[in-house]
Formats: structure tokens, C-alpha cells, sequence
């Protein structure tokens, strides 16, 4: 059947009509609502960001203290040294989730609001990439840091150079395959791209 | 204001504007169920928000904007979920209830569905806020683009209408 956005809106007001009746608001919910603890979505949302932060936080502490102690031990400090980094790159991508959101409320412009939930739905998407790709790598400094900060053992006495060299080089092998992986989460991106051209054209 | 205050408050705006709740979630939801779900998660994000609503402001703008901002996001997650739960290609937002499509006796009335369908969530706000005829600068402020811009799309859901139903 052909029609015009005209007639769109007869046919729209019937649909209207009929839906109306599925959502009638009843007094249980509107009850129910006065007694909710008002709860922002958006500031909901900043939860999980909020808590990785932190537990980050003490982790660059721990890292920071570990390579304090150990700088002039080479062995370590390399290990200690590329798991800092690690968790201050993870720290710096928390706080611009957090940064994405801060401010944003679902009251904001329909375009504004989406644009700042995919972009952070994007970045953490980022994230969790980078996580997958980096933890392959970063498994051996951190055997190595934990063994020696906590229990005070020395891995390369353990176990061996070679041995911590063969699970670096596996790390490194694995790379692309993750790579690989990874391409999954291009469809996070598509969609903030999505948003910013609708708000643009 | 008292707790009690503005709860009446809020109640009374809320029913004197139910339309919109009712045209945002006809407009994203297709079986009944998932339009009642929607319609209390909007009802819930408006009541978080009812506190910070300055009353100098325009009730159904504030009320569109938060109503559409909850359905779109309802819609993506809804998606997400049925990415691994639902046979491919349909998502959430495409599943109809069988039986109200049985009783969907009116051919305008199918045609809006599949055209509704075949948009993406913004697209379908615009199309909500220009079925619901509101003025360009309205629909401007809602989705915070410029007037020229909701022109051209207006335009262009014009064109993709008639591409569709072949006239």
C-alpha cells in the first residue's frame, strides 16, 4: 500500500489510540515512585567506572610502591615498570568514561544525551579491548611482581630465564590473534558515528 | 515543597501529558508487554528527574527529551539482549506480539509499522515529534539539532516513505 507522511498521521492516531491502553498509569506504580529512591540512570551508570577507579587506584599504589623498592634491580623494575604503565593507561581510560557521563542528565537534548551515552559505551568497549589484547603481555610482569612484592620470591630463580622467556613470547604471539578478536567491538563505534552524523547533516 | 507536594505535583503533569508515554513507547515498542516495561522505566527516570525541573521550562519538551533519551536507550539494550538470545536478524524492537498483528486489520496501520521498523532510533523520534505535529523549532529543542536540519530530515523521511510503499 503507497502512502505519503500525511496520511502517516491518520494511520498513527489510530495506532495511538490503540496503544494508549497498554500503558495506562496505574496508582500502584505512581505510589510506587514517591517511595523510590530517586535514582538517575545516567549517574547510575557511573557505578561501575566509579568502582574500576578505584580498585585501580590501589593497584598503581601497590605497583608504585613495588618499583620504589625495586628500581635498581632491573629485572624487576621492568616488570614492575610495564604493569604501572598498564594500570595508569587503565586509569586514565576510567576517568574519561567517567568524564564522558559527568554532567550528562536524561533530560538533555535527545542528540546530546545519545551522542554522550555511545561515546561511552564506545570508550568502555575501548577498554575492555585493550584489556583483552594487553593481558596476554602483560601476564609474565605480573607473575613476576606479585611473586616478588607478596611472597617474595624471585621468578627467575623459579622457574627459570627461559621459562619467562617463552611466556613472553607467547604473550607477543598472541597479539594478533586478539587483534583479530577485537574487531568485534568496531559495531560500538559505528553507532556513535551514527549519532554524530544525524546531529550534523 | 513538601515530599507530598511534589508527588501531586508530579502526578498531575504526568497524567495531563500521558499522551507522550504512550506515543513514545507506540512509537518504539511493538508487543504490549514491552510497551508497559517501557512506559515504567520512563515514568521512573521522569520522577528521578522531577526535582531538577525548572519550572520555567517548557513541561513537555523536558518530558519528550527524558522519554525519548529512556526509549532509545531501552531499544539498544533490548537489541544487545536479543543479539544472543533471539533468532538472527531480529532484534528486540522488530518482535510483534502475533495476535495484535492478526487484529491489525488497518493497511495504514501496517504500512506505519514497517515503516517505523525500517528507521533507526532517532529517525523514528523524528518522525514521533513531526506525527505528533510539533513545530520544527520544537522538534529543534527536543533533539538539539538546528531547524534547517529537521527540515532536510523531515524532507528526506518524506522521499524514503514514498521509496517504500512504491508511490
Amino acid at each position: 500500500m503507497s502512502m505519503d507522511l500525511d496520511e502517516l498521521k491518520s494511520a498513527w492516531q489510530a495506532l495511538e489510540q490503540r496503544v494508549s491502553a497498554d500503558v495506562k498509569l496505574n496508582r500502584e506504580l505512581l505510589t510506587e515512585l514517591k517511595l523510590r529512591k530517586a535514582r538517575n540512570a545516567i549517574g547510575w551508570l557511573t557505578c561501575l567506572p566509579a568502582l574500576e577507579l578505584v580498585l585501580a587506584l590501589l593497584i598503581a599504589s601497590a605497583t608504585g610502591r613495588f618499583l620504589f623498592t625495586h628500581f635498581f634491580e632491573a629485572k624487576f623494575a621492568i616488570a614492575g615498570v610495564v604493569l604501572h604503565a598498564a594500570v595508569v593507561l587503565y586509569i586514565a581510560m576510567t576517568i574519561r568514561q567517567i568524564a564522558l557521563l559527568w554532567g550528562a542528565d536524561m533530560s538533555g537534548p535527545v542528540t546530546a544525551i545519545q551522542r554522550a551515552l555511545t561515546a561511552y559505551g564506545a570508550a568502555r568497549m575501548r577498554a575492555t579491548k585493550w584489556v583483552l589484547i594487553l593481558s596476554p603481555l602483560l601476564w609474565g610482569p605480573l607473575l613476576i611482581v606479585v611473586a616478588k612484592g607478596w611472597l617474595g620470591l624471585d621468578v627467575y630463580r623459579l622457574f627459570g630465564v627461559v621459562w619467562v622467556a617463552v611466556n613472553v613470547g607467547i604473550g607477543i604471539a598472541m597479539v594478533p590473534l586478539l587483534i583479530w578478536v577485537s574487531r568485534r567491538f568496531r559495531k560500538a563505534l559505528k553507532a556513535l558515528d551514527d549519532v554524530k552524523s544525524f546531529a550534523r547533516e | 515543597m513538601t515530599a507530598n507536594a511534589l508527588h501531586a505535583r508530579f502526578v498531575e503533569l504526568l497524567d495531563r501529558h500521558r499522551r507522550i508515554v504512550s506515543g513514545v513507547t507506540g512509537m518504539y515498542c511493538r508487543n504490549a508487554e514491552d510497551r508497559r516495561d517501557l512506559a515504567q522505566e520512563i515514568s521512573a527516570q521522569l520522577w528521578s528527574a522531577f526535582p531538577r525541573y525548572d519550572s520555567q521550562a517548557s513541561f513537555s519538551t523536558w518530558m519528550y527529551r527524558i522519554a525519548l533519551n529512556v526509549a532509545i536507550s531501552y531499544v539498544r539494550k533490548a537489541a544487545l539482549r536479543a543479539k544472543y538470545t533471539a533468532p538472527v536478524n531480529q532484534s528486540a524492537d522488530d518482535v510483534a506480539d502475533p495476535r495484535e498483528d492478526a487484529a491489525e486489520r488497518d493497511d495504514r496501520v501496517r504500512a506505519l509499522r514497517r515503516f517505523i521498523a525500517s528507521l533507526d532510533e532517532l529517525n523514528r523520534a523524528l518522525l514521533l515529534l513531526y506525527l505528533e505535529e510539533h513545530s520544527y523549532r520544537s522538534i529543534a529543542e527536543v533533539l538539539g539539532i538546528s531547524e534547517t536540519n529537521v527540515a532536510t530530515k523531515i524532507g528526506r523521511l518524506k522521499q524514503r516513505l514514498l521509496d517504500t510503499t512504491g508511490r
